[in-house]
């Protein structure tokens, strides 16, 4: 039947196509959008008000324009001729959809769609009258093509003294629900460079702290980039979406209004906003959250400035110091400074400390660089999520595997290089301090500080240049205490004992938190792919520790063999790379079956919190090291345990070993961009967010007081 | 590994983005062209006249409402008085796309129906992709210092009546006249309305 229908318009299409010269789609032809005039109700009550829909059936993959058509077509519009003294009110349009065609965006509607109007009848109706309401409707229906379409409509409805709801009664109810609601958030826009900024707060829609998707549809044509991908983010119950401005416009965007489109596991809503562009702000300051807002201060969350951003990540970078992976790289460097201040003049040890923060800055710069590539292209990010990445942490542990084997005096590298005295030596030695910088970045990843959860989460939901300061901030404070060193070496040089064989054995020592470390990546490795890439992993390292012996063979020696040698330690050490790059498949993380604690799902939170029953979130990864010392120490206890067991607490574990949005959006919920977090919800009242260092008395003194204090 | 890889092809994909969009009070962008008589042009070569560009296609509904009653023929005779002034009008239809013309047909369109200065057939796309031009029709004002001084909609009533062109305020010759005249732009970008340039896919 729809076959047939649309036959006769792919003839009128092909017209188009073969006689250009202004083909018109004749009036015999049957048109592409059935338009009729429907009521509500099935009469006219005098002086009062009804609303009446123009209702439009599309033919199959065409679509017919909202208010804002986007980058082309045209508005549906109506021209009334309404009896003397009646008036329509202005046509009320559901939330459109996106209609892609090719690299445009337009707003409109398929399959079918219903504009509402309200009339306002003529003041002297009577009983037993008719009332006859007319009208032109003009729409364009695009597919490939466009085809212009006019409808007459009329509609006649009996003047009557009760009126009752008419056949169509439950299309109307139904098409209200798709109109943009009332709602009593505050809405703010401002501009940032070439980005508009709208914020919405608190999320109107149930279930605010798991919407998955927003889209703001503008009612100015020119105020945004259509096709542009806007970028929305959480922070308790405020939403925050960034998008680009429309480069054509010439006048300053003043008023902001459109429909906001939230998404959630549950629903799907739409919503008016209209907001004033608040006066240009520094892209620095962060606006503070409204005062009223009913929303509970969550420690290290949102709202965390700008200052405080970049000092708690210059805290949390000198904090990283002390992680075991990075300490013995600064151990290295300050035990080769007792040499250097020795042999060489100061000015040249305080430039190598210069080189190494440089090598740190320009490290984090390229790591912000990802990131912000990342959420450009609509990737959710946070810190740790290079840690997702079986590749990334294979490549660690390689890594770390063989800086054991340097520092055990197994490899020397570059010993023909670092000629003592030498010009050049000093150049190496530059370039060896810029590289330690970007080692000591590269094994500081893995390490989330205190602090730095915030800091960082703030930074990432920056514009990229206050990304990359935070980064900056965190890598400074990273550098610090060596450049410190470098200044004033006496601090560390007079608690030293004399230079000896001390030293060689205290290098030698640091080799075991390194390979400590590094089975405790293979063993994160294991998580995420199984036996497969412990395999790869364990490989890698038989073959670069054997190939690196090989080359030692025949080091210094020139004849044939030596040189077979060298070729093929070569080969096996790129072997061993490339093996160690090509990780198997990742297994999925199953739900895990516990008696004590279930897989955390949205779902299942909500499904929870509507039935009153109190809830721990706890929000984990195996390559957290935090996180798995709270576990034992504090949420395995028998003490915890029982204390969930007496008080009817559902315990919601969420692994992020391996990339999860809905974790990810549960993160940026509470503004922080990795794991741990342990958040309690009491029965019926607002979660508690508990510190991220725990011990059993801390988890149950904070269930206890929870939603009653702070 | 893969994913970083991707991190770097996505950074070189924004600086490249397959529209470009030129702004109203810079310069307009250069670009060579071949007319269907075969002459060559270029936007920086029609420095010291004023340039209209206009982009069409005789299958778009919006286009036939200003050819079918020679409406456009007459703004385009009304704007080429104004001294030292070219109006090139643009056909991006891909071929086989609405609109796709063979030399034949778009020379006979151009000479029945068209008064402006020259006619182009851009199938490639590249022209009307550089000038970010999105509908049919799209119009651009260019100053003779090369300036781009009007972007978007050819008039102010948004729709596919011929009916309306006479109510409507024509931006292009509004600002035609406001350069000629040295008067300041009023309306300097507006929305163009229309049927989508059927650019290949």
């Amino acid at each position: 039947m729809q076959k047939a229908r649309k036959i006769p318009f792919l003839l009128a299409a092909l017209f188009l196509f073969s006689f250009p010269a202004y083909a018109q789609i004749g009036a015999n032809n049957e048109p592409l959008v059935k338009v009729t005039l429907i009521a509500e109700n099935d009469g006219v009550v005098p002086s009062q008000n009804f609303t009446i829909g123009i209702r439009q059936d599309i033919t199959p993959e065409w679509h017919t324009y909202w208010v804002n058509p986007g980058d082309t077509g045209l508005a549906t519009s109506v021209k009334w001729e309404l009896p003397e003294g009646a008036t329509a009110s202005e046509l009320k349009f559901p939330t459109p959809h996106k209609q892609p065609t090719g690299d445009l965006l337009n707003y409109g509607y398929s399959d079918t769609v219903t504009i509402l109007s309200e009339i306002t009848p003529p003041a002297a109706l009577k009983k037993g009258d008719t009332l006859t309401l007319k009208g032109t409707v003009s729409l364009l229906v695009c597919k490939e093509i466009c085809i212009p379409e006019k409808h007459d409509v009329s509609l006649e409805l009996p003047v009557v003294e009760q009126a009752s709801s008419g056949a169509w009664a439950s299309l109307f109810s139904a098409t209200r629900k798709l109109l943009p609601q009332e709602h009593q958030s505050a809405m703010t826009a401002k501009t940032e460079g070439d980005k508009l900024v709208i914020t919405i707060a608190p999320l109107p829609i149930a279930a605010d702290e798991m919407v998955e998707e927003a889209y703001f549809y503008p009612h100015d044509g020119l105020l945004i980039q259509h096709p542009a991908k806007q970028q929305l983010i959480l922070t308790g119950r405020k939403a925050t979406l960034t998008i680009p401005t429309n480069h054509t416009r010439t006048t300053p965007i003043e008023n902001v209004t459109g429909d906001l489109w939230l998404r959630n596991a549950m629903e799907e809503s739409s919503y008016h906003f209209t907001a004033r562009v608040e006066k240009k702000q520094e892209a620095a300051i962060v606006t503070p959250p409204a005062k009223d807002e009913p929303v509970k201060k969550i420690e290290g969350g949102e709202g965390i400035g700008f200052l405080a951003a970049i000092f708690s990540a210059f805290l949390a970078g000198i904090i990283l110091n002390l992680m075991p992976c990075v300490f013995p790289v600064l151990s290295l460097k300050a035990l080769g400074l007792v040499h250097k201040a020795q042999k060489e003049n100061h000015r040249d040890v305080v430039i190598g400390g210069l080189v190494y923060l440089a090598g740190v800055l320009a490290t984090f710069t390229v790591l912000g660089i990802i990131l912000i590539a990342l959420r450009q292209a609509g990737h959710q990010i946070g810190w740790g999520v290079q840690l997702q990445s079986p590749e990334f942490v294979a490549a660690v542990a390689l890594l770390l595997f063989f800086i054991g084997l340097v520092l055990m005096g197994f490899v020397t590298i570059g010993a023909s290089i670092v000629g003592a005295g030498s010009k050049l030596a000093d150049k190496s030695g530059h370039v060896g301090s810029f590289f330690t910088g970007a080692l000591a970045v590269v094994v500081a990843t893995p390490c989330t500080a205190p602090f730095m959860g915030a800091a960082v989460f703030y930074g990432l939901t920056q514009a990229a240049p206050i990304t990359v300061l935070v980064l900056w901030a965190l890598g400074f404070g990273l550098a610090l205490p060596y450049l410190l060193l470098t200044w004033f070496p006496d601090l560390l040089l007079k608690h030293l004992p004399r230079p000896g064989i001390w030293m060689e054995h205290f290098k030698q020592f640091l080799a075991f938190p390194m390979w400590a470390a590094a089975v405790w990546l293979v063993w994160v490795l294991a998580q995420q792919t199984g036996a497969g890439g412990v395999l790869h992993v364990l490989g890698a390292a038989l073959f670069l520790s054997f190939g690196l012996w090989l080359w030692k063979t025949a080091i210094h020696k020139k004849n044939a063999w030596a040189v077979t040698k060298r070729i093929l330690a070569v080969a096996l050490i790129l072997f061993a790379i490339s093996c160690n790059l090509n990780q198997p498949e990742r297994i999925s993380t199953e739900a895990v079956k516990s008696e004590y604690y279930e897989s955390y799902s949205p779902a299942r939170l909500a499904e929870l919190r509507a039935s009153n029953t109190p809830v721990f979130v706890n929000m984990t990864a195996a390559w957290c090291i935090t996180c798995l010392a709270n576990e034992k120490a504090a949420l395995a206890t028998d003490k915890v345990r029982k204390y969930f067991k007496e008080n009817g607490i559902i315990y919601l574990k969420g692994d992020w070993t391996n990339f999860d949005s809905d974790i990810t959006a549960y993160l940026k919920s509470f503004g922080r961009s990795g794991v741990p977090i342990y958040v309690f919800y009491p029965a019926g009242a607002e979660p508690v967010v508990l510190p991220q260092i725990l011990t059993p008395d801390t988890v149950i003194e904070n269930l206890s007081t929870g939603g009653t204090e702070k | 590994m893969k994913k970083l890889l991707a991190a770097f092809a996505i950074i070189g994909l924004m600086s490249a983005p397959a529209f470009a969009e030129v702004t109203v009070g810079q310069p307009a962008p250069d670009f060579k062209f071949t007319d269907i008589n075969g002459a060559e042009h270029s936007i920086a070569g029609f420095k010291g006249k004023n340039v209209i560009l206009e982009w069409t296609n005789p299958g778009c509904p919006f286009v036939v409402k200003f050819y079918k009653n020679g409406d456009m023929a007459k703004f385009q005779e009304e704007a080429l008085k104004t001294p030292d002034t070219v109006w090139i009008s643009i056909n991006s239809s891909a071929e086989g796309k609405e609109g796709s013309l063979t030399l034949e047909e778009a020379k006979k369109e151009f000479t029945t129906k068209y008064k402006s200065t020259t006619y182009v057939q851009d199938k490639s796309g590249a022209f009307g992709k550089l000038y970010g031009a999105k509908t049919t029709p799209h119009m651009f004002v260019i100053d003779k210092e090369g300036i781009l001084r009007y972007q978007g909609a050819i008039d102010s009533i948004k729709s596919f009546d011929s009916e309306d062109i006479t109510k409507a305020d024509n931006y292009v010759i509004d600002a035609l006249n406001a350069i000629n005249t040295g008067a300041g732009v009023e309306v300097t970008s507006t929305e163009p309305y229309g049927c989508s340039v059927k650019y290949a896919e």
